[in-house]
């Protein structure tokens, strides 16, 4: 059931219209910043923008920050809203029903798709502005980058995907070859010296990498820590999506119109960010769905500081079981007559 | 609340061989009655006809027995399993087409059923699957059918494609509603021709109509609904049995009637209805000829099942149900 | 159902949060193991709220931004002169660490890390001021030795069973009510503060921790770092007042509003600091044009009051903390008085001043 899900969601261009959208405004703002080299003033615009222009590797968390407070919630609320409601006006809901596919089983592959993809979202728009990064704005050495990655990921995320595509360098990535196969396969004759230079070269890179990005405590971040913090940031604003996807999913099961199900979540989100940002309403802020949208930041201080993330996971986790249960409660005993 | 009986004449099957029984079911849907209180008996390897004008509850009934529609009182039994409980266990048995058929407009028909099939529970490998697509698309007369989304098919080709769906299963039991919708008159033919064959072959078949010439060419059975009352329950042919008159077709009425006389219950132009007389059609055929009254045609005289679904029902009940709106 | 879970997914954390603690202690023992408390090291985060409803003055952004909203501090403390405090903000943050050679400031946002080699003892209220320990410690200081102590009920905060303690200063010269301090029964550290203005319902400030382990900090914390490509700057001095305070102090009188002048520190002649308890008056001289400049932010603002002395003056007045600025008649003369005092403080300071430098 799940991957009937997905093949339906990859069927549809919408979805990977979303996704282009997702990944262009970065490259856009990215675009500007590098050509008028004018970067926001400290403290304004979003997180890391204007840190960018030293090192390109910083720009997914850019992105992320650019694209978190409206663009990837419309598209998350977008393609939950539609979840239930979409089948429901089109017909096809009672057709899968009857097959029969039990009503809590394909709630469930709803979320699941959802979830995968706010997750290929988001690693599409950090791997492409990672691209667009580094090469707008350079990095200390993207192939250092690329080379510590597998010490933390296995490499086969966007990041590690995408790193090549920024690499400029091909003396040294030819010594990245010999040097990978030396450490797996022991001594390989007469690579040698061949192997030291990479090594050397493996260093002084590395250095140069570590000499352009620093975390927000003045730290300096060496190419795997920012790799980790940047998927640890990227794992948090999937998880912050969870509970929009929730919310709209719940009303997907409501209301048979896919765009009143998104409106809805979207009215909801923009309430809770208002109340988030009002005072007075501090007695329901730790409650609110926006509340800790942007402690992903918080993976890029020294030390981590853990507190918001940790609130955020719980909270997220709180909408998602009790909307879950809600859309479950309503889905199941609910007459199909659509 | 006048026809409160349904009429019933005789031969309802054995209640094991059902293969749907409902008793009582009522549908509320916040004040409006939609289904109220009915009794469906449909035996196995049956061609179940279910008619009734637009908006006298058919869609609900149906959607019912399927558990989309959670019936407000009464029980359902649907080949053997109670609904909705455990209609889980036998909808893979059932293929149904629904208030019109659904796809998703972006893909093409294709890959509609491929997701449906895999959408319903593990049956057979992935490459049995690919068969079955072919197979009940080739059944439905679609097997020709490229690469093109479903958004761009005719009314009378998603129709099929429903249709095709609802084969998918090999069901024991089709339920189909309106499944004629939009087909032209050879499309109808090829559906009902199709069904005949599957019946043959075992299958039941439960269609629900507002068409009665649908229903008369093609059930065996056939259950008559009226603003969400059942008022009828028979085999077809017993419907349609002999009303003790005679039609007699002749080139001199006048002179029938005069030798007929009070016999004569009815006359329009060249034919007349005349009470069966002793000795049946062929002794009045006889006593006419004999008096010199041509005759160019004599039969026994059947209800049509229209005759009886109009006394049964009176005015279509959309028309009933905004007149007494407007009182 | 649903609704069953979802309240108790709200309700149980809010009622472990509320959860009433059953520390006890006596509050004069506790008063006194507060005062002593600065040599207990910890780590944690706190936040701080203030309410004291500033407007936003442009030359003071930075105080009337603090003392009118909420404070997020991470810190790591192991003695007076060995801390660090990071203020949290959504986009960067500002770590101001405390070593025994001085002070130094990173700024993200500006890319800067500043070194301070002297912090006066007289200055502008900053961020770090509101974490739980030092506001107490801080203002406990100013009370008097005989402001009677009461208990108040334990409170749970960060983990910590803490005893409170109430203060309520009897001095009618200063804004000041009473203080309220949670601290560790153990140790003495204080955990919350809630400072409360006479004739206000509500505490003007209350800070709490969020999370805190106490004993010594992680000593990798503490070590300044400047990120990669960031530039260093020296500055002889923390702030504004301190850059003032090293001007020329003979305009400031000996007494001001009955208050007498503390000897001034070392190398800021110009801070004046008149007092010793919360009552106690800040005066420091202003260039002129400064001084206009504040004037006429401080009425654009819109909720000045205009002094009635013997020159210019305007004075922004909270509950709790007041502010003015004076100019001499002829321009020639001008400064800035604050302090946790009442309206009548402000007026008399504020004419002493301009007496003061005519004489």
């Amino acid at each position: 059931m799940i991957r009937v899900e997905l093949i339906k969601l990859a069927g549809r261009p919408r979805t990977w219209v979303a996704i282009g959208l997702l990944c262009l405004l970065p490259a856009v703002v990215a675009v500007f910043l590098a050509t008028t080299r004018i970067s926001p003033p400290p403290g304004q615009g979003a997180a890391f923008l204007s840190a960018v222009l030293q090192s390109g590797s910083l720009y997914p968390a850019a992105a992320l920050a650019l694209v978190l407070p409206i663009f990837l919630p419309v598209a998350v609320a977008v393609v939950a809203g539609d979840a239930v409601a979409g089948e429901s006006s089109q017909g096809t809901l009672r057709y899968l029903l009857v097959r029969p596919v039990r009503r809590t089983a394909l709630l469930g592959a709803k979320l699941v798709a959802i979830v995968v993809f706010v997750v290929v979202a988001v690693l599409s728009v950090a791997g492409t502005s990672y691209v667009v990064g580094v090469s707008l704005f350079g990095a200390g050495d993207p192939v250092a980058v690329v080379r510590a990655l597998p010490e933390v990921t296995g490499g086969d995320d966007a990041v590690a995907g995408a790193g090549p595509a920024g690499g400029q360098q091909p003396a040294s990535a030819g010594g990245q070859v010999g040097g990978s196969d030396a450490s797996q396969s022991g001594a390989q004759p007469g690579a040698d010296t061949g192997d030291s230079t990479a090594v050397a070269d493996d260093q002084a890179a590395r250095e140069r990498a570590q000499s352009s990005v620093s975390s927000l405590s003045g730290e300096a971040l060496g190419p795997a820590d920012l790799a980790a913090r940047l998927l640890g940031a990227m794992g948090y604003v999937v998880v912050s999506m969870l509970g929009v996807a929730a919310i709209a999913l719940f009303l997907s099961t409501v209301t048979a119109s896919s765009l009143g199900a998104t409106l809805g979540a979207l009215a909801a989100l923009i309430t809770s960010q208002v109340l988030v940002s009002l005072d007075a309403a501090s007695s329901v802020t730790p409650y609110l769905p926006t509340r800790y949208w942007l402690a992903w930041v918080d993976f890029f201080r020294d030390p981590i500081f853990l507190r918001d993330i940790t609130s955020g996971l719980w909270l997220q986790a709180g909408y998602v079981v009790v909307l879950m249960l809600a859309a479950w409660a309503n889905f199941t005993t609910k007459d199909v007559t659509s | 609340m006048s026809t409160r009986e349904t009429q019933r004449i005789d031969a309802r099957p054995p209640s094991s061989g059902l293969v749907i029984e409902t008793r009582g079911v009522t549908k509320r849907f916040g004040s409006h009655v939609a289904v109220d209180d009915v009794d469906l008996h449909v035996a196995e390897g049956a061609r179940y006809g279910f008619l009734g004008p637009n908006g006298s509850g058919k869609t609900t009934m149906v959607r019912m027995l399927l558990g989309l529609v959670y019936a407000t009182r009464g029980e359902i039994t649907v080949l053997g399993a109670t609904v909705p409980n455990r209609v889980a266990d036998v909808l893979p048995e059932i293929g149904a087409m629904v208030e019109g058929p659904a796809a998703y407009p972006h893909l093409s028909g294709r890959t509609n059923l491929a997701l449906l099939d895999a959408s319903g529970p593990r049956r057979g490998r992935d490459g049995r699957r690919r068969q079955r697509v072919e197979e009940v698309l080739e059944r439905v007369g679609l097997a020709a059918v490229d690469r093109r989304p479903v958004r761009t098919y005719s009314l009378g080709m998603r129709q099929r494609l429903g249709l095709a769906g609802a084969l998918l299963n090999r069901p024991r039991l089709l339920v189909l509603d309106e499944p004629t919708n939009g087909l032209d008159p050879h499309g109808i033919r090829e559906v009902r021709d199709l069904l005949i064959e599957l019946n043959a072959a075992g299958t039941t078949v439960f269609l629900s109509s507002h068409l009665l010439a649908e229903i008369e060419a093609l059930c065996t059975t056939v259950g008559v609904v009226d603003r969400g009352r059942l008022v009828l329950e028979d085999a077809l042919d017993a419907v349609r049995g002999p009303t003790g008159r005679l039609v007699v077709r002749t080139p001199d009425p006048d002179g029938a009637a005069r030798l007929l006389g009070r016999a004569v219950a009815e006359r329009h132009d060249h034919t007349l209805v005349v009470d069966a007389a002793p000795g049946g059609p062929s002794a009045l055929a006889r006593h006419l000829v004999e008096h010199g009254v041509p005759l160019d045609g004599l039969a026994e005289q059947r209800r049509s099942l229209e005759d009886v679904v109009v006394a049964l029902t009176g005015p279509g009940s959309d028309t009933a149900r905004a007149r007494e709106a407007r009182a | 159902m649903v609704a069953v879970v979802g309240a108790l997914l709200v309700g149980v954390p809010a009622l472990l949060a509320a959860r009433p603690g059953d520390a006890q202690a006596d509050p004069q023992e506790l008063r006194d193991r507060i005062a002593a408390s600065a040599g207990i090291g910890w780590t944690g985060y706190a936040e701080a709220r203030a309410t004291l409803g500033l407007p936003r003055i442009a030359a003071l952004a930075d105080v009337t931004t603090l003392l009118s909203g909420v404070t997020r501090m991470r810190g790591w403390y192991a003695g007076p002169d060995r801390a660090r405090t990071d203020v949290l903000s959504a986009v960067g943050e500002r770590d101001r660490y405390v070593t025994p050679r001085g002070q130094a400031v990173w700024d993200y946002g500006a890319e800067l890390l500043t070194i301070v080699a002297r912090d006066p003892e007289v200055r502008l209220p900053r961020s770090e001021d509101l974490l739980p320990p030092d506001l107490a410690r801080r203002l406990l200081a100013g009370t008097a030795p005989d402001d009677p102590a009461t208990a108040l009920p334990a409170r749970r905060v960060a983990g910590v069973d803490a005893a409170g303690v109430r203060v309520t200063v009897a001095d009618p010269e200063t804004t000041v009510d009473a203080l309220d301090v949670w601290a560790d029964p153990a140790t003495g550290l204080p955990v919350a503060v809630e400072v409360r203005a006479r004739g206000v319902a509500e505490p003007m400030i209350s800070t709490a921790f969020g999370d805190l382990e106490q004993g010594p900090p992680d000593p990798t914390a503490l070590e300044p770092r400047r990120g990669p490509g960031a530039g260093v700057t020296r500055s002889p001095t923390s702030d504004l007042f301190g850059v003032l305070g090293r001007g020329d102090g003979s305009t400031l009188p000996a007494v001001l509003a009955g208050r007498e002048r503390v000897p001034p520190e070392r190398r800021f002649p110009a801070l004046g600091q008149y007092g010793r308890t919360l009552g106690q008056l800040i005066a420091v001289p202003l260039p002129a044009d400064f001084a206009g400049t504040l004037i006429g932010g401080i009425d654009r603002a819109g909720a000045g009051r205009t002094l009635t002395v013997d020159g210019q003056g305007s004075a922004l007045e909270t509950p709790l903390l007041s502010l003015a600025v004076v100019r001499s008649e002829d321009g020639a003369r001008a400064w800035v008085l604050a302090g946790l005092v009442p309206p009548a403080a402000l007026d008399s300071g504020a004419a002493d001043l301009l007496a003061g430098g005519r004489q």
